[in-house]
């Protein structure tokens, strides 16, 4: 794993009175991209990456293709959002464990790996503001969306969605506005942030390989290689790093092969000769 | 919900978060999950294991007894062994217990009852898919199962496990027809691989126990990890053996290689792609990958002189990877 680099952060609201107080935590400034609201902060070790997509699950979608397109490396994705709940109190903050599309026979089981000190509870997601809340579940517009779309750019522990409760039967959909939306949030701010480090700290555990591919190709860069002869190559390379061999001796070898065919024996026999070095594990 | 074994593990985490669903599949296989960060905080998933129960092992694996049969209470393990196939079978590291144990225990007494004339008992191996004895405080899984065999002296429990919980079994008395078999590597390889399980001292320490509580305890070498210093390590892992059991009622030891079918290599090696293990000195061959067959023999040759200088051959078991095909699979979990 690379140690200076850690995984990106990417976050999407649906509203920019939900991400507000988000662009704040993080001091993120607004990117000059015509049609999309994108907010981002480049820190040196760590990427946040913010879009406020729009309501509803096509925007949701469309905002996620628009990230995981514009974004490489490994990321976090969170959607944080207001939801509507039946009973539970304004600015409760509730991590989505399972979240259903309004149609849909089956939902999303979400894998609840990174800690979250809160309450946990489903998702029900539909295509118009909800007055009639379902029973046991958050009311939303675009979770689902964001679940079956973000998964597929990334691991399903690091698609997390969290929601803030913005409505119940005591305090209807109709006395919300963008200042409140933002209120509640902002209450939750600190755990939010907390539970986003969180997230991008587990992604930091995804094994980082780009480096050593990179560094394991340039042995070959002026070697006349088929397709099929270069990805045996940099494989047999990088399980002898992996036992214990240096890019240094790879490239001296390299530069002494007669040719590829007696580059790739060798390189096969020395990992079949020599037992590698018993090493500690990397968790 | 309404079982004994899942309101007992109910009340027994009362902190944790509960979540109801209607199969487990629904979680533990459904896509875009990745072990190796789920590995990192496991849930339990309780559910009732509906069909399936009891399966014939590999035709290759025996040690001492008459028909094989392996079962699983559990999926997942408390430990995190690098070599374990597991990580390449399932798709989530969470913790399946399958609490109908009774459903289980009724298969198995079917299944003897129909070896009930054969000469030698039928063997019922757990562990495979799980470590027997690593979560027996919540799931009480040994209790259970002894009482059981207690009542079915013509059949044999084998109990895989590198876990040093032993109590339940060190609280009653001894049955004949049971083999707590421990998986060891010697200590370096043991702390490189076998993340999170008990040390190899505390493992021979837990043998040792037992043995003197009248318990037959079996051996596993198992998997046999190719490594610079092969045969100074497995020397001393014999010799430390061989200083706390007592050889004369070892009940078996085996040697196994580090083999997998291809497809869960393929898998681990995604998974941990920087890793050495999955990097020297192995082969494909009929859908499995496993050391090359001279490092097998080698290793296997120089182990078997070493463990036959204390127990008596026909205690030792050998299983070669190249006697394997991905049909006839087998590696290990426990």
């Amino acid at each position: 794993m690379s140690a200076e680099k850690r995984s990106n952060l990417n976050i999407l609201t649906a509203l920019h009175s939900e991400a507000k107080p988000l662009i704040d935590r993080f001091k993120l400034v607004r990117a000059p991209v015509t049609g999309v609201q994108f907010y981002r902060s480049e820190q040196s070790e760590m990427q946040i990456n913010l879009v406020v997509t729009g309501l509803g699950r096509v925007a949701m979608a469309t905002g996620v293709g628009w990230l995981a397109a514009r974004t490489s490396g490994h990321a976090a994705w969170l959607n944080i959002g207001t939801a509507g709940h039946a009973s539970h109190p304004l600015a409760t903050a509730i991590r989505v464990a399972y979240c259903a599309g309004e149609q849909e026979q089956r939902g999303h089981h979400v894998p609840l790996v990174a800690d979250w000190p809160g309450m946990v509870g489903r998702l029900q997601t539909g295509d118009h503001v909800c007055t009639d809340y379902p029973q046991d579940a958050l009311a939303d517009m675009e979770g689902s969306a964001f679940f079956s779309s973000a998964i597929r750019f990334a691991p399903a522990e690091l698609v997390q969605s969290v929601k803030i409760v913005s409505d119940n039967v005591e305090t209807g959909v109709e006395q919300l506005d963008g200042t409140k939306i933002t209120e509640y949030i902002a209450k939750n701010a600190d755990q939010l942030s907390e539970f986003a480090m969180s997230l991008v700290h587990l992604a930091d555990r995804l094994p980082s390989y780009a480096a050593q591919k990179e560094a394991v190709s340039s042995l070959f860069s002026q070697l006349r290689l088929t397709h099929s002869q270069s990805m045996k190559l940099q494989d047999l390379a990088l399980k002898q790093l992996n036992c214990g061999g240096n890019l240094e001796a790879l490239g001296r070898e390299v530069a002494s092969a007669e040719n590829v065919h007696s580059l790739l024996k060798s390189w096969q026999r020395a990992l079949s000769e020599n037992p590698p070095l018993l090493r500690d594990h990397f968790d | 919900m309404d079982r004994p074994k899942t309101q007992t593990i109910l009340e027994r985490h009362q902190r944790a978060e509960h979540i109801v669903i209607e199969h487990y599949g629904e979680v533990f296989n459904s896509h875009a999950q990745n072990f190796r960060l789920q590995k990192q905080n496991p849930a339990l998933i309780l559910a009732e294991k509906q069909n399936r129960r009891v399966i014939a092992t590999p035709a290759q694996y025996e040690t001492g007894g008459g028909a094989n049969y392996y079962f699983s209470h559990m999926l997942n393990c408390l430990y995190d062994c690098r070599y374990c196939f597991l990580q390449g079978m399932y798709r989530s590291a969470n913790y399946l217990l399958f609490v109908n144990y009774e459903d289980f225990v009724t298969d198995i007494a079917a299944v003897a009852a129909e070896h009930k004339a054969d000469k030698n008992p039928p063997w019922f191996f757990s562990g495979y898919d799980c470590d027997s004895l690593a979560l027996e405080p919540v799931t009480g899984f040994a209790e259970y199962f002894l009482d059981a065999f207690a009542n079915m002296p013509h059949a044999v429990l084998e109990l895989r496990t590198k876990s040093t919980q032993v109590r339940s079994l060190l609280n009653r008395s001894a049955i004949d027809n049971a083999v707590v078999a421990f998986s060891l590597s010697p200590a370096n390889v043991a702390e490189s691989l076998e993340i999170g399980a008990p040390s190899l001292d505390k493992r021979l320490q837990a043998m040792q126990k037992l043995q003197g509580a009248g318990w037959r305890v079996g051996v596993r070498f198992d998997p046999v990890v190719w490594h610079q210093g092969w045969e100074a390590s497995y020397a001393e892992l014999v010799e430390q053996v061989f200083n706390v059991l007592d050889a004369s009622t070892i009940d078996s030891i085996s040697l196994g290689g580090f083999r997998l079918p291809k497809g869960y290599y393929k898998t681990m090696r995604k998974l941990y792609p920087e890793h050495w293990l999955f990097s020297a000195g192995l082969a494909e061959s009929n859908g499995m990958v496993a050391y090359e067959t001279e490092i097998e023999a080698s290793m296997f040759e120089t182990i078997s002189n070493q463990i036959a200088d204390h127990i008596a051959t026909e205690n030792l078991f050998v299983y070669y990877s190249n006697e394997l095909t991905a049909e006839n699979q087998s590696a290990t979990a426990g």
